[in-house]
Formats: C-alpha cells, sequence, structure tokens
C-alpha cells in the first residue's frame, strides 16, 4: 500500500486508526478499520467511498471531535487529542449558528481569538464578497438556501485561517455552476495560504480535479481500498483551470475501484434496515 | 380603519358577553345577589382604584409573583442544564425531581405556613416550589438536545470547553427553555392566587376572597377581573418578548 | 446514508431515559433512606420533616381508623368527575370551533383570553353560585381544565379539516364515514396528549379547592391537620393525593396505548 510516501514534510499521520461505536444490544459497528495515511504538507487530499463507510468518522477523529478507538493521529508530529484552531472544518450539514447573521456567524471565530476589531471586520467583508452573499450580511441562516449555508460554513471556517482545512461534501448543496465558482476559489485559497486539504466527496469528477490524491474507501468497515495520484492529470502549467482528457481517464480509474464498495454498501444497509424492521 | 374593522369584529363577542351580562341582571333574568350588573363592578373597581385598595393588593401580589417566578426561572434554568451537561448534579438531583414531580405543590401549604409564618416569604416560597419543576425539565430537555455539531463547530474555532456553555449551549437551549418558561408564568399566578386564598396578609386572592365571605360581591368581581386581566397581559408580554429573543428561529 | 448515522443516534437517545428511570428507582429509595436518616438524627427538623417510616406508620393508623380511604375517595371521584365532564364540554367545542364558522367566531376570543389565566381565582364566585359543596369543586376544576381542553382539540381538528374537505370533495362519496376516520387518524393523538396534560392539573384544583372549604376530600383532610399542627397526617395527604394523581395519569397512558393500537389497526385495514 503506498499510503505511506512522498518527500514532502507529513502533516497528518495516521498509523492503524480504527473506530468503533458501541450501540446497544447489538454488535459494535466498526466504522473505521485500520487505516494508515500521510496526508503532505500543502497537500489537497480526496476522501471517497460509498455512503456509511466512515469517511466524516475518520474527519472527525482528525479534527479531534471523536477519540480512536485504536492506533494514533498525529499533526505535525503531535498526537491529536481534541478539537484544535490549527484544524478548521466544515461540517457535512453546515452546523452554522442559527441565533447569529451570516456576518456574526463568521465573525465568531475572530471573536473567540481576539483578533483586534478593524481587522476582523475586514476579513469578515472580504470574505462575503467571496462567497457571493453581500446583501445578505445580516440575514439569519433560516432564511438562506443549503447552498448559500454551506457557503457561509466555508467561509466561517476560512476566517479563522486554519493550517488544516477539513471538509465533509464541501460543496455538496452546491447548484452546478456556483459548485464549479467555489471550486476554483477553494483551489485560488489553497495556491495562495497553502493549506493542507482533507476534503471528502461524493463527486469523483470534483475529487479528480481538485485533489493532489484521492483516497478510495471501501465498504463499511472503512478500509483504505487504493490511492491515486491525480497530480498528473492536471494541466501542469494552469494551478486553477484543471481540465484535461486525463481527468476521465482518472475518474474512470476510480470509479473501477469504486463500483463494487457501492454495491456492497447498498447491501448492507439493506440488511441492516430490514433488520432493524423486524 | 379595514384592519380595525377586522379587530373589531374579532372582539365584539366578549362585548357581546359584556351586554349581555348588564342587561340579563337589570331586567331581572338573573338576581343581582348571583351575578351583580357589570356597571356595578364596574364603578367599584374604579372606587378600589382611587381608594387605592386595589393598587396596593395588587402591588403585594405582584412583588410575590415577581421574586417567586423569577427565582423559579433562574434556579430551575441552572439546575435543569446543570443536570444535562454534569453528571454529578444529574445523579444528585434526579431523584429528588422524580419524587417531586406528582406532588400537588399547594397541598403543602399548611407544612410550609408552620414553617416560614405567613407573610411574603410563603406565597414565594409556594410559587418558587410549585412551579419550578416545567423550567427544570425544559432547561434539562433543551440542554440535552443541543446539536454536538454546534458544539464541535466552536470547539474548533477557539471556543473553550468552559466558555461552550454561554456561547453555545445557552442560545441553543433558549426556544425550548423559554417554552418551559411560559407554563411556569402560567401556573405562578394559579400559585399566587391560591395560596393567597389560603392565607395570606393582604395581596389581590385574599382580597377577593375575604369580599366574598363579606358578602361584596362587586368588589369581589372587581378582583377576579384584575386577576384575569393581570394574568393575561403578562402572557401576552411574554410572548412578545419570546418573539423578540427568538426571531432566528426557524418553524418549519 | 448519513441518515443511518442519525437514526443509529436516536435510538441510543431513546433507550438513554429508561435506563435513567431505572436507575432513578435506586436513586428514590437512597433518597428516603437518607431523609429516614436525616429525621432519626434530627439532622433536618423531625417535626416538620418526619421520618418516611413514620409516615408510613400514620398512613396505616388513619387507613385502620377508616379516616384515609374515604377522603382518597372523595377525591378520586371528584377529579375523574371534573376530567369527563372536561373532556366532554372541551372536546365538543373544540370540534365546534373548528368546523362551525359562528362557534368559532364567538368563542375564539373568550378561549384566548381565559387560557392563561388563573382560573381558581374564579372560586368565591363558584362558591357563590353553587355552594360549597361537589358542585363548586367540581365545576370550577372543569372550567378551568376545558381551556386547555378545547384550544388542543381545537388546533387538532382545524389542521384535519383542511385535508379532509380537500379528500371528501375528491372522492365525493362516504363524506360523513371519511369525516370520522379522517378526523380520527390526525386528530386523536393531539387530543389525547390534551387530555393527559390536564389530569394533573385537575387533580391540584379538586385538592386545592377541598382545602378551601372543608368538609370531606383529601385536601380538607390536610387543611385540618394542618390546622392541628399534625404533619404526618397532612404528608400522609399530600402523598395519598400524589399516588391518586399518578395513578390516573398512569391509567391515561395506557388507555392511550389501548385507543391508538387499535386505531392503527383500523388504519391498517383502510
Ligand atoms: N455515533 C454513532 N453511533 C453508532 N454508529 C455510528 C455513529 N456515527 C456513525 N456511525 C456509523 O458509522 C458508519 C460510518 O458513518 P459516517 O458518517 O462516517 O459515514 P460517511 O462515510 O460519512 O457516510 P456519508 O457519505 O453518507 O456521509 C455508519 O454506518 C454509521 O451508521
Ligand atoms: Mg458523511
Amino acid at each position: 500500500m503506498n499510503a505511506i510516501a512522498g518527500s514532502n514534510a507529513v502533516k497528518i499521520r495516521a498509523r492503524g486508526v480504527t473506530k468503533r461505536f458501541a450501540v446497544r444490544r447489538r454488535a459494535d459497528v466498526i466504522a473505521v478499520d485500520g487505516v494508515d495515511l500521510d496526508v503532505e504538507e500543502n497537500e489537497l487530499l480526496a476522501i471517497v467511498g460509498p455512503s456509511g463507510c466512515g469517511k466524516s468518522t475518520f474527519l472527525y477523529m482528525v479534527g479531534g471531535f471523536l477519540e480512536v478507538s485504536e492506533g494514533e493521529i498525529l499533526v505535525d508530529g503531535r498526537r491529536v487529542t481534541g478539537p484544535g484552531t490549527d484544524r478548521g472544518i466544515v461540517f457535512q450539514h453546515f452546523a452554522l449558528f442559527p441565533w447569529l447573521t451570516v456576518r456574526e456567524n463568521i465573525l465568531y471565530g475572530l471573536r473567540e481569538r481576539k483578533v483586534a476589531e478593524a481587522e476582523r471586520e475586514a476579513t469578515t467583508a472580504e470574505l462575503i464578497a467571496l462567497i457571493g452573499l453581500r446583501g445578505f450580511e445580516d440575514v439569519y441562516p433560516k432564511q438562506l438556501s443549503g447552498g448559500m449555508k454551506q457557503r457561509v460554513a466555508i467561509a466561517r471556517t476560512l476566517a479563522i485561517d486554519p493550517e488544516i482545512l477539513l471538509m465533509d461534501e464541501p460543496f455538496g448543496a452546491l447548484d452546478a455552476q456556483t459548485r464549479t465558482v467555489m471550486q476554483d476559489e477553494l483551489l485560488r485559497i489553497w495556491n495562495q495560504r497553502k493549506k493542507t486539504v482533507l476534503f471528502v466527496t461524493h463527486d469523483v469528477h470534483e475529487a479528480v480535479r481538485l485533489a493532489d490524491r484521492v483516497v478510495v474507501m471501501t465498504a463499511r468497515p472503512g478500509r483504505i481500498k487504493a490511492i491515486i495520484d491525480a497530480r498528473e492529470a492536471h494541466a501542469p502549467d494552469a494551478a486553477n483551470v484543471r481540465e484535461s482528457p486525463e481527468i476521465a481517464r482518472k475518474v474512470n480509474e476510480i470509479w473501477e475501484h469504486l463500483r463494487d464498495e457501492v454495491a456492497l454498501a447498498q447491501r448492507q444497509e439493506a440488511v441492516s434496515s430490514s433488520g432493524r424492521g423486524g | 380603519m379595514a384592519r380595525l374593522g377586522v379587530e373589531a369584529f374579532r372582539y365584539a363577542p366578549l362585548v357581546l358577553l359584556v351586554i349581555a351580562w348588564e342587561l340579563a341582571v337589570r331586567y331581572g333574568v338573573i338576581s343581582p345577589n348571583f351575578l351583580p350588573e357589570f356597571s356595578a363592578v364596574a364603578g367599584t373597581l374604579w372606587a378600589l382604584t382611587l381608594s387605592l385598595e386595589l393598587p396596593e393588593n395588587l402591588g403585594i401580589s405582584m412583588y410575590r409573583q415577581a421574586a417567586g417566578f423569577s427565582l423559579a426561572v433562574v434556579i430551575g434554568v441552572a439546575l435543569g442544564i446543570g443536570m444535562a451537561r454534569v453528571r454529578a448534579v444529574e445523579l444528585a438531583f434526579r431523584p429528588l425531581v422524580t419524587l417531586w414531580y406528582p406532588v400537588p405543590v399547594v397541598a403543602l401549604f399548611p407544612v410550609l405556613v408552620l414553617i416560614l409564618k405567613l407573610g411574603d416569604q410563603l406565597q414565594i416560597t409556594v410559587i418558587l416550589l410549585g412551579s419550578i419543576l416545567p423550567v427544570i425539565l425544559s432547561a434539562y430537555n433543551a440542554a440535552r438536545g443541543v446539536d454536538h455539531y454546534l458544539a464541535w463547530s466552536a470547539l474548533s474555532m477557539g471556543t473553550s470547553p468552559e466558555r461552550l456553555l454561554w456561547k453555545i449551549v445557552l442560545p441553543a437551549a433558549l426556544p425550548g427553555i423559554l417554552s418551559g418558561i411560559r407554563v411556569t408564568l402560567a401556573l405562578s399566578f394559579v400559585l399566587l392566587v391560591a395560596s393567597e386564598q389560603l392565607g395570606a396578609l393582604g395581596g389581590i386572592g385574599a382580597f377577593t376572597l375575604s369580599a366574598g365571605e363579606n358578602g361584596f360581591y362587586t368588589g369581589m368581581f372587581a378582583g377576579i377581573l384584575t386577576i384575569g386581566l393581570v394574568g393575561f397581559v403578562a402572557d401576552r408580554l411574554y410572548l412578545a418578548l419570546i418573539r423578540r429573543l427568538l426571531s432566528w428561529r426557524d418553524e418549519e | 446514508m448519513a441518515a443511518n448515522a442519525l437514526s443509529d443516534r436516536t435510538t441510543r437517545q431513546r433507550e438513554t431515559p429508561s435506563w435513567l428511570a431505572y436507575r432513578a428507582v435506586y436513586s428514590v429509595v437512597l433518597v428516603l433512606l437518607a431523609w429516614e436518616i436525616a429525621s432519626r438524627t434530627a439532622l433536618i427538623n423531625p417535626f416538620f420533616m418526619p421520618a418516611p417510616s413514620l409516615l408510613v406508620v400514620q398512613a396505616v393508623k388513619l387507613t385502620l381508623q377508616g379516616e384515609l380511604l374515604p377522603h382518597m375517595g372523595a377525591t378520586l371521584l371528584r377529579a375523574l368527575g371534573a376530567i369527563l365532564l372536561a373532556i366532554a364540554i372541551g372536546v365538543s367545542l373544540g370540534i365546534a370551533m373548528a368546523r362551525i364558522a359562528a362557534v368559532r367566531w364567538f368563542f375564539d376570543p373568550l378561549i384566548s383570553l381565559g387560557l392563561p389565566t388563573p382560573k381558581i381565582a374564579l372560586w368565591p364566585i363558584f362558591v357563590l353560585w353553587f355552594g360549597f359543596h361537589d358542585q363548586s369543586k367540581i365545576y370550577l376544576t372543569t372550567f378551568a381544565c376545558a381551556f386547555p381542553l378545547v384550544s388542543a382539540t381545537y388546533l387538532a381538528t382545524r389542521d384535519v379539516d383542511r385535508y379532509l374537505l380537500w379528500s371528501a370533495r375528491a372522492l365525493g362519496t362516504g363524506e360523513r364515514r371519511m369525516l370520522w376516520k379522517v378526523i380520527f387518524r390526525a386528530a386523536v393523538p393531539d387530543i389525547l396528549t390534551g387530555i393527559q396534560t390536564i389530569i394533573p392539573f385537575a387533580f391540584i384544583l379538586i385538592v386545592l379547592t377541598e382545602m378551601l372549604s372543608g368538609g370531606i376530600g383529601l385536601g380538607s383532610m390536610i387543611m385540618l391537620a394542618g390546622r392541628l399542627a399534625d404533619i404526618p397526617t397532612v404528608l400522609v395527604g399530600v402523598i395519598g393525593a400524589s399516588i391518586l394523581g399518578f395513578a390516573v395519569i398512569r391509567l391515561g397512558e395506557y388507555l392511550r396505548a389501548r385507543v391508538l393500537v387499535w386505531h392503527e389497526e383500523t388504519t391498517d385495514h383502510a
């Protein structure tokens, strides 16, 4: 397995990471099973895998929200013991604070870190412009569409400028156009500020287009099935625009790995839901 | 103008009822010993207001209600959230809450009189003990139901676990807490009036009861109207407050 | 799906309270034990907080002297009477309000005005009208309980109504039968919830009016014992009232389960 490789400094190192959930009166759910993975500094790494295979769970462990059952996760060589501002996260379901306006949501982290007022106002204004929500600053999340909420969630995380960005299907709720714009924005920010990005997606094309490497996970219990280098598919000169015939080939390659796992996950789903009904 | 008309139409039944009351008594359908004329009640209400007898008793009652209710809210919210967040607090208070739950607190009045003697402290205690449970339960349930992703978000943006309570748990639990407090508000008025009827030094409940016992029926009705009005206004003010505080809430 | 994780989480949450309730039995025993010891060692004033064992003795004594059960019976009967009367009035008025515009017009402002006001304040009026005996107690309690019940029934039935009219028009036939079925399918759970919430309230009001008027009943027994500073009897009365209330609440839960099971079965055939 070529999960442990690369010449650059390792930013995130996972060794034998396993997560078991205790479920009452049923066997434990093994969500993640013995994952070894090195994410290099400034790498953009995508994780794809069938639904329920443990992608979010893995991300939460890197974020320090869940404890690993076995193994360890190191960030900059230090063991992860809890959440920290070095790792920003965009949750699958946004988790915006409903009692704060768009502006206050984005300001939240800056205020918590006691950033000077002038600076935090400037950052916030800039981010609101970036996500195209000018005019919505003083609106509460309930008045936003799913895609708008997602953009606020991304801006809120970018505001604290973390070294590592953990993103759980960050563009899942966006329409096709906004999605492309936000993808390019992510690339731009990544190029500009040099961040290590770990993001989960269901969109294989998006994974190939954005990521340096794509991790394919198996159906539950989630293991690493393959790691595909996508860099060779990117046009060498253009950092921001990544379209080439190579991409389609990579997408196919990943789908070959993924197909069986998705079918397996669907069977699991059917079994567990019929088991629950009976 | 049109809106005014709609409102007038809406509340017309109240006016009709009052007119029917007045006419029924005036034309002898109902004996005035049974139900004094509305106009007589209104006159007494006015006279009692001018003589300050009603305002003074109302003031005494409102002080008791405000004190008992505020104590119930503050202690209840603290206890409910404490039980939801701290296992030791939950283990310590859960059995007390379980035991307390079915007890009709007003029935403890005779014991409380012996312990506390007559005075404001008696009514305040009855209100506190009798109306705290809805606050505790709603705060407990609301604080337990806080979406953990909100807490995780805050932690990853630099909020310390200690500050999580103020920054996340309290605002996220606010809708649930506030709806529990509305029940407590209504309950606090019931307990106020009941405990004043059972025994009190002054207060609108005691005033109304003794007016009835002395055959001062217009005074009795005037007092009852006052109590009803105060309870109604308090509820409406509270609703307006909730609406302001929770304008961010997403009601599907 | 993510729904998977969610549903797993909800099943776990639903199981937590029952675990706590199970624990609670032990902790309640613990509290009683602590109370017993504290009272026996005069850590808390044994005059105001007599030990639970003394309360048991007192309860047995009162029962043998025939001084507990008649009171409990009177309170229970009054409360049940008031609850049944409130159900009859509240549910039919609520349905009438939902279905007949004139009724809605007349009662809507009265209900919304009366709902948040403390009905116990009307006690002197009810005494004036109905005297000191059963009637005033039962009627006041009925009156007070009717408000939330009308409101619950009205809301439950009104929301059914749109759907009812809509589907009745679409199908054309069997309107009356469907009215019955649809109303029962959709409104009954909410109406039952309304009934369940008035049960404890009814007990409190009956005990309270008994305390205010003397005669037979737990409330009167409590008040009389209080005047004689006979605290064990007061507490036995309070506990008796709690047990009665608790039993009827449980009965309500049981009946609800029965009614809703029956109702699920009938809808399955449809
Ligand atoms: N708290 C929990 N308790 C029990 N099981 C859990 C818990 N959280 C997650 N799981 C289970 O672990 C498995 C992995 O969940 P996870 O949310 O990580 O999947 P995912 O790959 O992110 O799926 P999706 O693509 O649908 O978001 C699922 O089967 C889920 O049911
Ligand atoms: Mg997920």
